[in-house]
């Protein structure tokens, strides 16, 4: 009996302190999210990690300029004011925090046109200051389907012998880090796929299938104004600039206004805003002058 | 009601999928592409005044050094711009403001062939 | 010998047998001012939940205010607002150590040992003691508004609902619930200070109407019966700031975190996000001496207005709220941050 009276003691002392611990993890405060790794749901053709919050509708204006320079560029149309190589406009919706729903409308740069494109995005993990998220990732897929009436050439993309022709697809994975309120980086895995892609010369086709790569950041220099970073590279042997294909990059000029706005003012050789347009037809080389002004209007409202 | 949405387009999506490539033009039924064949359908629909012709609009296409100057830079937009038949424009001079199929599959032989001079 | 049985069964019967419980014997530091005062012939009836209305009840009151929204026959209610809860600018617990002389410095320690924020709006605890709802300036804010508030709860309710909340009307049962929950959050005498000799007095039976009139004002001065509202201007020269009044800006951390963050961190209520980065810091400071919406001079004396496809709007500090002594004190950490 007095060799079992420490025992006894041993397990009830050990409970107790397991039921402390676990208590102290109940009751420790959650961590902190961090807030706006970038300032909009884009980089600037890129999506990020944020999303929209709950019950938030944004309404989104994209609007790419013609070529400041180059052949179609110059003083003649205004370094490209006086062109729209594409233009988005379009709703995006927070279903909740973490998931996001959207539809747009796009002119195309590329042979399909009149492309409506719908996304969902959803943020499988959010970054936390000093917690065990170190990261924010998120997964966006998106779908482009050509709206454009056939053409009745035989050698392009949209003379649609099938209806499936008109429609893409686009996969991304989205890593993400505010490294500090000045500093975030982003880097995406990504896989577009085109119903019907164009010929060659040498090799004979396009691919179907084109994975790409790309990153993406943000310096903020005023609490109000930064500047982002966005590049992509897809990984493909045929998009070489001898076939005549560059890697879209451009850089942006954000301003968060008061009311709610981000208006990004932009500069970008790729002519497409979707991304089953820029990524797999980028054609301008920024080399030679074939970039472009572009811009992004976005308003958010509270629908419920 | 929303995730039933959702759910029916991602089907809609996985189904709508098909995997296929622009049909090679048949190149062999019209006659060997030359800038000279393509010239007189250039110089029909596209390289005059106000137009492709002494800076009217981008790109000279009355004389090969101008032409191959700018395809070299910007074929993907000549071919998609001939393809989807937003040139020639709907506000050409009368009778200018399409190309015919015959004419849109010799310039896209001749560009497959590298538009060669010759 | 037979007589000293009954002594016994006498000792038992007087233990067994009950005598009357009177609410006097109750302890006056475990009742409710409303109770004392109602033996004392104050009559707050008129304050009184309607049960008899279908779906009153104080939980769904609790939600409402919590939440912004309840449900009603299983269903979830509407938000009240898309853009505030009542707590967003109200706390439900006891704010003010001494409620005869509410003091915003007092308020600020107080609030700050509890962990609640320190809010423009007056605590909702304690709401149906009170008398007067939009009390002072705020007639110059909303006028004729506060005409069915000033002397009505319920009108109070309202207004605040569709005005400050910028929301939907509530139902007279949303109401009448939130009154119930209110009824929750009403004053305890142990949450009044008496002196020893005040005590004295209170704890006294009161035989007189007089007594009992005497005994009733003496409980009703220890709380306000209306929150004070006395608007005040930002300095005349904003750069200098308020005249005489040096800036300590450990306090000003106080009210920057327990304050502005509450509605501003991560957008919780406004487009604006602060938060304790130096780019924050910088922006307010470089803004401070001006007129931009961003001045904190601007924002804590005026509020702002509301902004397209925003209709809620940042309530101003009136004096009681902040005083400029506090402000200065902010201005100061702003400015010691910014560097």
């Amino acid at each position: 009996m007095n060799k079992l009276i420490p025992f006894f003691l041993f397990l009830v002392c050990t409970n107790v302190l397991l039921s402390q611990s676990s208590d102290i993890k109940v009751n420790q405060p959650p961590a902190v999210k961090v807030f706006q790794t970038f300032k909009d749901t884009r980089v600037i053709n890129t999506h990020a990690t944020e999303m929209l919050p709950k019950g938030k509708l944004d309404f989104r204006i994209g609007h790419r300029f013609g070529d400041a320079g180059g052949a179609l560029g110059g003083w003649n149309n205004f370094y490209g004011l006086e062109n729209a190589s594409d233009v988005l406009i379009g709703f995006e919706y927070g279903l909740n925090d973490n998931v996001m729903i959207g539809i747009n409308r796009t002119k195309g740069s590329s042979e399909l046109r009149q492309n409506i494109n719908t996304l969902v995005k959803i943020r499988l993990m959010h970054q936390e200051y000093d917690g065990n998220k170190p990261f924010s990732l998120a997964l966006l897929g998106v779908t482009s389907t050509s709206t454009m009436p056939g053409s009745d050439f035989p050698g392009s993309l949209s003379f649609f012998t099938k209806k499936a022709h008109r429609m893409s697809y686009h996969l991304s994975v989205i890593l993400s880090k505010k490294i500090s309120n000045y500093f975030s980086l982003q880097v995406n895995g990504s896989w577009t796929y085109r119903n019907l892609v164009p010929l060659f010369i040498d090799p004979p086709s396009d691919t179907n299938d084109l994975a790409s790569v790309g990153l993406a950041g943000k310096v903020q220099l005023t609490k109000a104004f930064g500047i982002v970073l966005d590049y992509t590279v897809p990984i493909s042997g045929l998009r070489t600039p001898s076939n005549g294909y560059y890697h879209p990059f451009g850089f942006g000029l954000e301003w968060e206004t008061g009311g709610g706005h981000v208006f990004q003012m932009n500069f970008t050789n790729s002519t497409g805003l979707s991304e089953t347009d820029y990524i797999p037809y980028t054609t301008s080389n920024w080399f030679d002058g074939e970039f472009r002004w572009g811009f992004t209007i976005s308003r958010q409202f509270t629908v419920r | 009601m929303i995730k039933h949405i959702l759910f029916g387009l991602i089907l809609v999506s996985i189904f709508s999928c098909s995997r296929d490539v622009v049909a090679e033009p048949d190149c062999d039924i019209i006659t060997p592409q030359t800038y000279q064949d393509v010239k007189l359908i250039l110089n029909a629909s596209c390289s005059y005044t106000s137009c492709h012709l002494n800076n009217g609009a981008p790109g000279n296409f009355d004389n090969y050094e101008s032409i191959k100057e700018f395809l070299d830079s910007n074929e993907s937009s000549f071919r998609s711009e001939i393809n989807t038949g937003d040139m020639p424009p709907d506000y050409a001079e009368d009778g200018k403001e399409s190309i015919s199929q015959v004419a849109k599959l010799q310039l896209a032989c001749w560009l497959d062939r590298g538009y060669p001079e010759e | 010998m037979k007589s000293i049985i009954f002594i016994p069964l006498f000792i038992l019967g007087f233990i067994l047998v009950k005598k009357p419980e009177t609410p006097s014997a109750v302890p006056i530091n475990d009742r409710t001012v409303n109770s004392v005062l109602s033996e004392l012939g104050e009559n707050n009836r008129d304050k009184q939940p309607d049960y008899t209305m279908t779906g009153v009840s104080a939980e769904k009151g609790r939600e409402l205010v919590i939440d912004g929204f309840t449900t009603s026959d299983g269903k979830k209610t509407s938000k009240q607002s898309k853009h505030f809860k009542c707590i967003s600018c109200h706390n439900v617990v006891k704010e003010d150590i001494d409620l005869s002389n509410p003091d915003p410095q007092a308020r600020l320690e107080f609030t700050n040992d509890l962990g609640i924020p320190f809010l423009q709006g007056t605590t909702l605890y304690g709401a149906v003691n009170r008398s007067t709802y939009y009390n002072g300036d705020y007639a110059k804010k909303y006028g004729d508004l506060v005409k069915p508030a000033r002397n009505d709860i319920r009108g109070a309710i309202q207004l605040c609902a569709v005005e400050c909340a910028q929301g939907r009307e509530l139902k007279d049962w949303e109401i009448e619930s939130i009154l119930a929950y209110l009824w929750f959050l009403e004053l305890k005498m142990t949450d009044l200070v008496f002196s020893t000799d005040e005590l004295r007095k209170v704890v006294a039976p009161a035989a007189s109407i007089d007594a009992r009139a005497k005994k009733a004002d003496l409980i009703k001065s220890k709380f306000a019966s209306g929150a004070a509202a006395n608007f005040e201007y930002p300095p005349d020269d904003r750069k200098k700031g308020y005249v005489g009044l040096m800036g300590v800006p450990d306090n000003g951390k106080l009210i920057y975190e327990n304050s502005c963050l509450y509605c501003h961190e991560n957008k919780k209520y406004s487009f604006l996000h602060l938060d304790s980065s130096k780019l924050s810091f910088k922006s307010l400071n470089g803004k401070v001496g001006t007129y931009h919406p961003h001045s904190i001079y601007q924002v804590a004396r005026w509020g702002v207005t509301s902004k397209s496809g925003k209709s809620s709007y940042m309530p101003q500090y009136p004096i009681e709220k902040m005083s400029n002594q506090q402000l200065e004190d902010l201005r100061s950490y702003i400015a010691l941050k910014a560097e």
